[in-house]
């Protein structure tokens, strides 16, 4: 066996097991997850504990900002919590159902925030 | 978690890996291109080494820390060392493929080694990248210095003072750090993958430094036994430090067995930038360091005129990177990290229950599998047919670590004579040890084996 042969079986038996784990596990259909999977909108008539969203921002000085700005339109009580997929939310979570919650969005809107209802994380 | 961090993470870890390289191009030269990916890993660990070094001492003085920061240390690092190693006549790497070093066989043996621990490391990617918080230290004080560094720029004294560990050197807050600035966030899950890099870097180094020095199949087996043990199993991507000062203490003490050899010098730089990473990345690296020091001033006897000095002034390196750090956290009035009046008064019944823990925790079959045992055959076989300074002193070093934790447990009258984890450090302590065994088997069966070890160039 020439040398440049052996270098060939050699680079096979490194690169086939390799390449072929990740293909493998890939075919499989493995999920890629982003931010996004952080965020859970509740749907009308949920019946889990919920939060009022009004945003998501990547440091803590631009949702302090949107905090401000939620605070002046009457959410006193909102405020900043990591959202677990390393951005910031502002929230208020002093709502007690979908009834009120889809109030609060509409009130929200209303006095030109961005707002929507999430299902609490565990 | 996303693709973004990911790659962030990457571009930061080939960062560290650049400067170690030009560090080890500076030092030894890398003649071939096949030089440069077989001593990656060593390179890798070697800027992580000088990277956390130097960040200690620049927070340390005040220097804040950030992105921008971050990059411009990497560039004027490798600045640095491509200078130098200009300056020393350093030729560019050259030829991707070397002389033959071996037969068919053992080529393939290597390759199917390279396959199963990178099987292994795949593996493990996979669940790094989607890790949760969960180890106690980690989420209780390791994880908040390195949110308060990257949020606040510096050693922050209120984190740092009150947060439980605080004598603990900073090297893994650090690259924690510089992990979220390269991630885009403090995406604790995702970093995670920072200690997989931490690991195959490691995993690289050693199989990189013992390549040219061991028969392969010695060197893969033994590599495999070691990362798969349980207790290396369970913890190899906890983000807490003992990991990183296992990997910088036992690649830089398997630098040493070689020096001794083969008396090269730039063996030595490494070994200076790997000791004083591992002693401040944690308080035992200053312990295993002084120890793996001491026993090699003890074997170069012999050539003392020429080789102490030189081991002098790496100690003295070691100490100088040490000391700041030293020196901030008594300013702020903590102390504690040596034991009280170095364990003096404590009973003999005390010292007798420490060795018989130290004994039981090496041979406990349920954390470190067969290693020791192995270890044992391999010393043994290198006493009778192999190169038995070889053996002294790998065996004068392990038996110094040994009573090392002994005496941990001795000196601190506070540590309940325990196994348990959450009460005494003794398990994380003897890691060590056993990683530097599995390092060790290697060269130890090599020098039994009729073939013999390959000579280095």
């Amino acid at each position: 066996m020439t040398a440049a042969t052996a270098r060939r079986i050699a680079a096979a038996i490194i690169a086939v097991p390799l390449l072929a784990y990740p293909a493998v596990v890939a075919a499989d259909g493995v999920d890629f997850p982003s931010a996004v999977d952080c965020v859970r909108k509740a749907n009308p008539g949920e019946t889990a504990p919920l939060d009022l969203v009004f945003g998501r921002r990547d440091t803590p000085p631009a949702a302090n900002e949107l905090l401000g700005r939620v605070r002046a339109v009457g959410y006193l009580d909102a405020e900043v919590r990591a959202d677990g997929c390393g951005r910031w939310k502002v929230i208020y979570d002093g709502i007690t159902s979908y009834p009120q919650g889809a109030s609060s969005v509409a009130e929200a809107r209303g006095a030109g925030l961005e707002a929507w209802l999430e299902i609490q994380p565990p | 978690m996303t693709v973004r961090a990911i790659a962030g993470l990457a571009a930061l870890n080939l960062g560290l890996a650049v400067v170690g390289t030009s560090f080890l191009w500076a030092a030894r030269g890398l003649p071939r291109w096949t030089d440069v990916l077989r001593l990656s890993g060593l390179g890798y660990l070697l800027g992580v080494a000088v990277f956390g070094v130097i960040w200690t001492q620049l927070l340390v003085v005040g220097v804040p820390f950030g992105g921008w920061a971050v990059l411009a240390t990497l560039v004027a690092a490798t600045g640095v060392c491509g200078a130098v190693g200009v300056r020393r006549g350093r030729s560019v790497p050259r030829g991707l493929v070397g002389p033959p070093t071996g037969s068919s066989l053992s080529l393939f043996v290597t390759a199917s080694g390279i396959a199963l621990v990178g099987l292994l490391l795949e593996a493990l990617f996979r669940s790094a990248r989607l890790q949760s918080l969960q180890a106690f230290d980690a989420w209780a004080f390791w994880v908040p210095k390195a949110k308060a560094i990257y949020f606040f720029g510096g050693l922050d004294e209120q984190i740092f003072t009150t947060s439980a560990g605080p004598t603990y050197p900073p090297i893994v807050p650090i690259l924690d750090a510089a992990a979220f600035h390269a991630m885009g966030s403090v995406d604790v899950v995702t970093f995670h993958l920072q200690f997989w890099f931490l690991l195959a870097g490691g995993v690289a180094a050693i199989a990189g430094c013992l390549y040219r020095h061991v028969p392969p199949w010695a060197l893969w087996s033994s590599l495999l036994l070691v990362l798969v043990v349980p207790r290396f199993g369970e913890g190899l991507l906890t983000p807490q430090a003992d990991v990183l000062v296992d990997l910088l203490f036992v690649v830089g003490a398997l630098q040493l067995t070689l020096w001794l050899r083969d008396g090269q010098g730039w063996r030595l730089a490494c070994i200076a930038a790997l000791f004083a990473g591992a002693a401040l990345t944690k308080r035992e690296g200053l312990l295993y360091s002084a120890l793996a020091l001491g026993v090699t001033f003890g074997a170069s006897w012999p050539r003392r005129r020429s080789a102490w000095p030189r081991l002098a002034l790496v100690a003295g390196i070691v100490v100088a990177a040490a000391i700041p750090w030293r020196l901030w956290y008594r300013a702020h009035d903590i102390t504690g990290e040596a034991p009280p009046s170095l364990g003096a008064s404590a009973s003999l019944h005390r010292a007798l229950d420490s060795l018989r823990l130290s004994l039981d925790v090496l041979f406990d079959v349920s954390l470190w599998s067969v290693v020791p045992f192995v270890l044992l055959l391999a010393l043994a076989a290198a006493f009778v047919w192999g190169d038995r300074r070889l053996a002294g002193f790998i065996t004068a070093l392990l038996v110094l670590l040994f009573l090392g934790g002994a005496w941990v447990t001795y000196s601190y009258p506070g540590l309940p004579i325990t196994a348990n984890e959450a009460l005494n450090p003794i398990v994380r302590y003897t890691g060590a040890l056993v990683l530097l065994a599995g390092v060790s088997m290697p060269l130890l069966v090599g020098s039994a084996w009729e073939d013999g070890p390959e000579a280095p160039p």
